[in-house]
């Protein structure tokens, strides 16, 4: 088997506050293969963003630490690497795009300026060659008339144009690992359908591995192979996307697909919401944070932390109860 | 005078509302941004009429013209049938008891300074309601159980709730006059997934036990099929197309809305791979800027796949009757009923 290109195992990420420990990252672990696209998908609190930008040294480092675990490379280990070293990787063959293009970007320089600025910064190119390679860049991410567009400052594009020039400063030093923190989330539905058809097809052209980070699931059908569900700082359901969307196993995602109207199936006559809220992330609980929402919850569950095992081929669980067993077991007692 | 409009709560008929720019030292408007258009809909005693639209297309306007946070600069809104356009605050003050609002930002909705038990019990001091029932129990009380609340929360601030928690507070404040007509404003997409049914259900419940007409607008369209009777796509400051939830999403008209129903993702992996998406080009245009006849000409696919007919840029076409048999499906399109 050949080396992942990323390999995370067992993170755990804390941030210390006025109010105490909150421990954001309970050892989380995942792989992405070279080429390869995969989901964190979450809610607020799950830790999600956090563990990518832990990925990437981008957490704050007076408030939090990553306190355990490794984060491999292409073998390299990432964690413990010093802000220079990190620096080459970040923007080089790691890049990063974020949620809201117009508090990302910089509103006192031009586009074209804060791409150049990237490209200089990993490759040895004189001004005029960067900026011929960040109207290329605009090009390439379908942004029209990209030399005006070039000179053009950030509160002069649309929502969905600023993110098309984060991509293309993210695509500049020609990543191999692209890290999406819910890029479409603050974009209309109709700008949102281009920017996931634009970064899907920017990932096949350019054989670049994708996360990506959202709350809709959705979303994640069409475009990722792989699907990593997160609750409460962990992996709680691993798969092949259309797999887990299909059969879900763990009850946290099953509930997720329940509490969500569907356009691609009947009206349904009542949503099924989970009980109860998120867990305070300041407390570490014994047993499985999800429990005291599971409606399949037992003493064991309150009791001892479930490590993900697999329960179908290519399927890993963190769950005492996955509904395969329990659906068997449900069709026994009848 | 009131009660005489029969089944209609709301009747809003030619909506304009428009915003001035480039207010200088004179404070004399330059040019003004077209927020609303000629909007006409009612809504049903007891009905859910869903608004949906992109960003910019009006449709918070449209909600807000209706409690005058925004003032009309034409047409009529007819609350219960009485004229809201042009009467002062004092005429509007029993109207507002009859219209209430619920926000999207459970935050930045609710007064961090005050109790829950101050919050709910402004509303029925300035309507001089009673604080007790007839059966002598405490309102503050009774509302917090209808919201699915603990009573004993009356005594808290709102930093000490939950997003959904306090969405269920901003309900319980619109409820506190006991309103025919409630207009929520994007009322759960500040909230978690798994919290957002938990509202959904709770609105469909209050509307079954209390019978309260709602203006749902809303940007999720599956949020919005799941909740509303009737639905009316906006675009650009007009509304495009209107009919019952049933029939628009099963045999949406306009071009706009097969588009924005195409742009939808699906959380069902084989759907999403085999789809034809109707991937629209470009921007909305600025609505300070309006384009000349059909506001969606400039992104039509439709019309790009007529050879662009002339009409779709000198004329703007009004809402027609689809004809379909029994509902009322409206749509604003010259072409979309040809074929």
């Amino acid at each position: 088997m050949t080396q992942p290109l990323l390999q995370v195992s067992n993170l755990r990420v804390e941030f210390n506050s006025s109010q105490g420990h909150v421990s954001a990252v309970r050892g989380l672990s995942y792989s992405i293969n070279e080429g390869d696209s995969m989901a964190l998908v979450g809610e607020s609190g799950s830790g999600k963003s956090v563990s990518a930008l832990a990925l990437i040294g981008l957490l704050p480092k007076k408030t939090s630490k990553i306190t355990a675990g490794s984060v491999k490379f292409r073998g390299k280990e990432l964690v413990g690497l010093s802000e220079k070293e990190l620096r080459k990787i970040r923007g080089g063959s790691i890049a990063m795009i974020f949620q809201d293009p117009l508090s990302s970007l910089n509103p006192v320089l031009t586009i074209g300026q804060q791409i150049t600025e990237q490209v200089r910064a990993h490759e040895n190119l004189d001004k005029k060659q960067a900026l011929k390679r960040a109207v290329e860049l605009l090009d390439l991410v379908g942004i029209p008339s990209a030399k005006v567009r070039v000179e053009q400052y950030p509160h002069q594009l649309s929502g969905g144009m600023r993110q098309r020039a984060m991509i293309a400063m993210a695509l500049s030093s020609k990543p191999s690992l692209l890290l999406a923190d819910e890029p479409t989330t603050a974009l209309d539905v109709t700008i949102q359908a281009q920017i996931l058809e634009l970064l899907a097809n920017l990932q096949k052209e350019l054989g670049m591995s994708l996360i990506l980070i959202t709350h809709d699931l959705g979303v994640v059908a069409g475009f990722t192979e792989n699907l990593t569900v997160m609750y409460a700082g962990n992996a709680v359901e691993q798969g092949r996307t259309g797999e887990v969307l299909a059969n879900p196993q763990h009850p946290y995602t099953t509930g997720l697909l329940r509490s969500i109207p569907r356009l691609d199936r009947p009206r349904a006559d009542e949503l099924h919401p989970i009980p109860g809220v998120a867990p305070d992330m300041s407390i570490i609980p014994a047993g499985c944070p999800f429990a005291p929402r599971c409606e399949s919850a037992s003493d064991k569950c309150r009791a001892e932390k479930p490590a993900l095992e697999t329960v179908l081929p290519g399927r890993h669980v963190a769950c005492w109860h996955p509904e395969s067993t329990s659906s068997m077991n449900a069709s026994v007692t009848r | 005078m009131s009660n005489k409009n029969g089944e209609k709560i709301l009747v809003v008929d030619n909506l304009s509302v428009r915003f001035p720019i480039g207010a200088g030292l004179l404070k004399r408007a330059k040019n003004y941004v077209q927020a609303v258009n000629s909007v006409s809909f009612t809504i049903d005693r007891g009905e859910t009429l869903g608004l949906v639209g992109e960003s910019g297309s009006g449709k918070t306007t449209v909600g807000r013209a209706i409690v005058r946070v925004n003032d009309p600069h034409e047409g009529s809104i007819l609350i219960d049938g009485s004229e809201v356009v042009g009467i002062n605050s004092g005429q509007m003050r029993p109207l507002r008891r009859k219209v209430q609002m619920v926000f999207q930002d459970p935050y930045s909705s609710l007064d961090p300074r005050q109790t829950v038990r101050q919050i709910l019990t402004e509303p029925l001091k300035t309507h001089n309601l009673p604080l007790k029932t007839a059966e002598g129990k405490d309102r503050v009380e009774e509302l917090l159980k209808l919201v699915g609340l603990d009573p004993k929360f009356a005594t808290r601030y709102p930093h000490q709730f939950s997003g959904g928690q306090r969405q269920r507070i901003g309900i319980a404040r619109a409820l506190a006059v006991e309103p025919e007509l409630i207009i929520c404003d994007e009322p759960i997409s500040a909230l978690d997934v798994s919290i957002q049914a938990q509202v959904i259900n709770l609105l469909e419940s209050l509307k079954k036990t209390l019978g309260i007409a709602f203006l749902f607008i809303a940007h999720d369209l599956a949020v919005v099929r799941h909740i509303s009777e009737r639905v009316a796509v906006m675009y650009l400051g007009g509304i495009v197309e209107i009919a019952s939830s049933t029939e628009l999403y099963e045999n949406p008209k306009h071009p706009y809305t097969q588009a924005l129903l195409s742009a939808v993702p699906v959380p069902d992996s084989t759907i999403e791979k085999n789809r034809k998406r109707v991937i629209l080009t470009g921007d909305i245009p600025s609505p300070t800027n309006m384009p000349t006849g059909c506001a969606f000409h400039t992104r039509c696919p439709l019309r790009a796949k007529l050879g662009n007919p002339e009409i779709c840029s000198t004329t703007k076409p009004d809402l027609q009757n689809a004809l379909n048999q029994g509902s009322a499906h409206e749509v604003a399109c010259h072409f979309a009923l040809e074929k």
